[in-house]
């Protein structure tokens, strides 16, 4: 059975909305930001914010860059291939993309991705736990591997650093 | 995530028939909710959460506001795989109640916790979520790895 967002493209904008409003309302408790100093801040109404937190309104991508930067946050748009085309499961969490940064260390390009999977050998096994997790790392991690590949020029490297994204990651780098 | 139903259309039991009068886009609101809980993830209490209280850890509320009403959709969390899978919990939601104050009444947890022990209701729930079969839920460590390539 299709997960509900799979019936039509409005049910999984609403979704995508939904997640998003549900990060601005954990940053609003977490920093103790009351809901009309956030209007204070972008210059806009109580009510509107009230309304988009209450996901009454449609969200722009301009509306949603400047909410998040008004709380001191960025926003980024991910579009991934889950190997689910129907849709049957759904889509996957921003917290999980979010958590997933975290854990590697709040890497700032592909190249601190490298250094953060070495210096952390624990990554590997932290990432297998949790399977849904480790499998987006590493559609991630191969899709960086080959474009390191590509860059060097010498499929031989392919194979190293696909090793180095198995249990192997400590006999590669160590 | 399942609706408690009864045979005899029992009044306090409308949870399912509350969420499906819902307008479809609120229907897919609350959605959002479950997948969230289904995720694990729980970072904001606005749209659900447990109770402290003694006697009522097992109640659980799925939360929505409209225009200054507050809708609130009780139930329980359950194991019916105790024996192949303890950390295994549905959510069984019961009831809507819709009101003006944000408050929980405990006396409609009374409810929700009456149906919660309620033998049939069990049997039910094990009924609908059976026990996995040996090797389902086997340890992470204990299974084959997954293939990254």
């Amino acid at each position: 059975m299709p997960h509900y967002t799979a019936k039509n493209d409005q049910a999984f904008i609403d979704r995508i909305k939904f997640d998003f409003i549900a990060q601005l309302e954990h940053r609003l408790e977490v920093e103790q930001i009351k809901q009309s100093d956030l209007a204070k801040t972008l210059e806009v109404s109580d009510s509107e914010v009230s309304q988009v937190l209450n996901g009454n309104r449609n969200l722009s991508l301009k509306t949603m860059a400047r909410y998040a930067r008004a709380l001191g946050m960025k926003i980024a748009v991910v579009a991934y291939d889950d190997g689910d085309p129907k849709n049957e499961n759904g889509p996957i969490g921003s917290e999980i993309f979010s958590q997933s940064w975290e854990k590697l260390g709040r890497p700032k390009d592909t190249w601190s991705i490298d250094e953060a999977v070495v210096s952390n050998s624990g990554s590997a096994q932290i990432s297998y736990q949790f399977f849904d997790t480790w499998s987006i790392l590493s559609n991630w991690w191969k899709h960086y591997s080959a474009f390191s590949a590509r860059n060097a020029g010498t499929w031989e490297q392919v194979e190293v650093q696909f090793a180095s994204n198995t249990e192997k990651v400590e006999n590669v780098h160590g | 995530m399942a609706f408690l139903q009864t045979s005899d259309a029992h009044a306090g039991v409308n949870g399912k028939d509350a969420f499906y009068k819902l307008k479809e886009k609120h229907q897919d609101e609350m959605r959002s909710r479950f997948d969230l809980w289904k995720r694990g993830e729980q970072r904001t209490a606005k749209y659900f959460h447990g109770f402290d209280q003694e006697g009522y850890r097992e109640c659980f509320v799925f939360k929505r506001k409209q225009a200054g009403t507050y809708y609130r959709f009780y139930g329980f969390l359950f194991n019916p795989k105790q024996k192949t899978d303890p950390r295994y919990r549905v959510c069984i939601l019961v009831q809507c109640v819709i009101k003006n104050t944000e408050n929980t009444d405990l006396r409609e947890l009374d409810f929700v916790n009456s149906l919660r022990t309620h033998p049939a209701v069990k049997a039910a729930i094990q009924k609908e979520f059976p026990e996995d079969r040996e090797g389902d839920h086997a340890p992470l460590h204990s299974q084959k790895r997954p293939s990254i390539h």
